[in-house]
């Protein structure tokens, strides 16, 4: 029953905004099934199975059988779900062991498990920040952080995507008008939609120049970048907080904080995003657990991946494409237009590859891209297979 | 690097229905150490047939056969070759008794279809069981997107009576030498038998089984880890 006066009124702002919304925003899901290795088939009737271009599993490791062993074992033994928070029953021995591990791989004192990257960000700006806070974040952080911030009550500032000297500016003057004001700088390791990464080390050195909070987000780089996967925040004591996740490279789901002592310590006793919810899934936590292992056991992989996505850009750059910006596995094609977009995302599919185009309001107008995703295990002849499914530019 | 120069040659055939760009990154690995690397070609597609010979400063000579590949190389180029790679590959790809019977009735199947004029479909399903466990469109691109062309249908038919009567290690294949065979664990083109026969042909052979792999051998790392083995037996 929709009859009553007072549930349209509370029904018209939710059909204006969509019927405002451009037809080429508007969004559909789609959903697929694993096909093989490196494949993904979509459910609906008569759909050929495509090359996975598209993925965050950029280790391929989501199907790995020891990851696979692992979530099976644990959730005979311990449950699919924990059943509880951390705090009331919801602890197992698996969140234990893989919080150990990832702060001795990491080297950070303290590491804390969430259910998702969005909780692990909202509960890391709001440990950084309070509505006394000013904010310093990268233009194009992810939207999860800057729903912390808004939380948080702080006030933000944004500075250029990447812009190093622009975020030197604002602390030289926040610092010069008021030395004692609380600081936040958020940026991230690996940018999602960008391909991107900022000069970490120098980030580094500003905040601890500026008493600064840095808060960088590694959900993308873990596994990847860095020395051995350790993402680009190993070794960088200023870094006041790591974000990460396990649904990316690790191939698993869920995601972590790592830090010192004293901000897990605050995490534990007052974080509404990690004592509200229901403990991170035990056979995610064990999966994530062995993909650990294996990215200890075989930092090759890595190195491999990271050197494909060289070879890629040359290539694509070489075959007349904008050369997608940056160094890791995310390769954005950038062609502008929204229509173009979602034109080459069809024309890849009808050739057995799946990327995904990538429009407003993810990225900024007149930016529409063709995000291309490299994976460790893409079979050689796939780049060759891309230069020919996308055409002349 | 001059031809002259090297030490090692490598020469490359391909399997039934594939063509010589898939070799493209193991030329690009065995040029990077200096090798000389060639690729023979069938001509299924567009491309014109070659046939590879050894260059005589090679003193390493390494031949690499996908499939059906080692049972499409001369004698005369077997005689002089010091080591082989195998990949998904066999002596004889129809087995004896009778799971060797239902392999040559599929084979003879396989050249109705394209007698018929229905190459493309025919093809596309080959194809797709011998990426698997990888989608179709993980495999290099080959013949099908060229086109085939009326020769090349008929190279490949006259390729299915091969492989219908591959009955053992090829002519000319030298005795003693090196060999590394790769296969694949989920192979759903070479029957069990018939890589049990390869083996049983060549005790001494290195053996690698790979997994998850299908026919085409989709690792990424396997060129680079052949390479590897190669140059452990460098001069």
């Amino acid at each position: 029953m929709h009859a009553t006066g007072a549930e349209s009124s509370w029904r018209a702002p939710l059909a204006n905004d969509l019927e405002q919304l451009p037809a080429d925003r508007r969004r559909q899901p789609r959903h697929w099934r694993p096909a093989g290795v490196a494949g993904l088939q979509n459910t609906a009737a008569g759909s050929p199975a495509l090359l996975d271009l598209a993925s965050n599993d950029y280790l391929g490791l989501a199907a790995h059988p020891a990851l696979v062993e692992a979530a099976s074992q644990a959730m005979r033994h311990e449950g699919v779900g924990a059943g509880a928070s951390r705090l009331v029953s919801g602890g197992r021995s698996v969140h234990a062991q893989l919080e150990t591990a990832l702060a001795a791989w990491l080297e950070r004192e303290r590491v804390l498990l969430f259910p998702s990257g969005f909780q692990a960000n909202l509960a890391a700006v709001q440990a950084l920040a309070d509505r006394h806070t000013l904010v310093l974040a990268d233009r194009l952080i992810h939207h999860s952080l800057l729903v912390g911030i808004r939380a948080s009550g702080a006030r933000l500032q944004r500075f250029a995507h990447n812009q190093l000297d622009a975020l030197e500016q604002r602390l030289q003057k926040t610092r010069r008008e008021q030395p004692q004001r609380r600081l936040l700088v958020i940026s991230e390791s690996l940018f999602s939609m960008e391909g991107t990464s900022p000069d970490a080390e120098r980030i580094n050195a500003l905040c601890q120049r500026h008493n600064a909070a840095l808060l960088l987000d590694e959900a993308h780089a873990l596994g990847v970048l860095g020395p051995g996967g350790r993402g680009l925040a190993y070794g960088l004591p200023g870094v006041s907080l790591i974000s990460g996740t396990f649904g990316k490279a690790f191939g698993s789901g869920g995601a972590f904080l790592a830090g010192e002592t004293l901000v897990g310590e605050w995490l534990l006793q007052h974080s509404g995003p990690y004592r509200y919810t229901t403990a991170l899934a035990p056979p995610l936590a064990a999966a994530a657990l062995a993909a650990l292992t294996q990215i200890q056991e075989q930092p090759e992989r890595a190195n491999q991946l990271l050197d494909r996505a060289h070879r890629w850009r040359d290539r694509l750059e070489a075959a007349g494409w904008p050369r997608p910006p940056g160094n890791g596995p995310i390769l954005p094609l950038l062609v502008g237009d929204n229509q173009r977009a979602l034109a080459l995302q069809q024309q890849l599919e009808q050739a057995g590859l799946l990327s995904v185009a990538i429009r407003p309001p993810t990225v900024p107008a007149g930016t529409a891209r063709l995000r291309l995703v490299l994976r460790h295990d893409l079979p050689p002849g796939s780049l060759e297979r891309l230069i020919g499914a996308l055409g002349s530019p | 690097m001059s031809q002259a120069a090297c030490t090692t040659q490598l020469i490359a055939v391909h399997g039934w229905a594939g063509d010589c760009r898939a070799w493209q990154p193991w030329a690009e690995l065995a040029e990077s150490r200096g090798w000389y690397f060639s690729a023979a070609e069938r001509g299924y597609g567009t491309l014109p047939p070659k046939q590879p010979s050894w260059d005589p400063q090679a003193q390493q000579r390494v031949v690499i056969g996908h499939s059906m590949g080692p049972h499409l190389l001369p004698a005369a180029v077997w005689a002089e070759a010091t080591s082989a790679v195998w990949l998904a590959s066999f002596a004889a790809f129809a087995p004896p008794g009778r799971q060797g019977r239902s392999i040559r009735a599929a084979l003879q199947a396989m050249g109705q279809r394209i007698s018929s004029g229905d190459t493309t479909a025919q093809l596309r399903d080959f194809f797709r069981e011998a990426a698997a466990p990888f989608p179709p469109s993980a495999l290099p691109l080959g013949p099908l997107e060229q086109g085939i062309t009326a020769t090349g249908r008929e190279r490949l038919l006259e390729d299915l009576e091969r492989l219908a009567n591959s009955a053992g290690l090829p002519p000319g294949y030298p005795e003693g030498a090196r060999a590394l065979i790769v296969e694949a664990a989920d192979d759903r083109i070479v029957h069990p038998a018939s890589r049990a026969a390869l083996r049983a042909q060549l005790p001494n052979a290195q053996v690698w089984n790979l997994e998850p792999a299908g026919h085409c051998l989709l690792d990424p790392t396997l060129a680079a880890r052949v390479v590897e083995w190669i140059a452990d037996a460098q001069p």
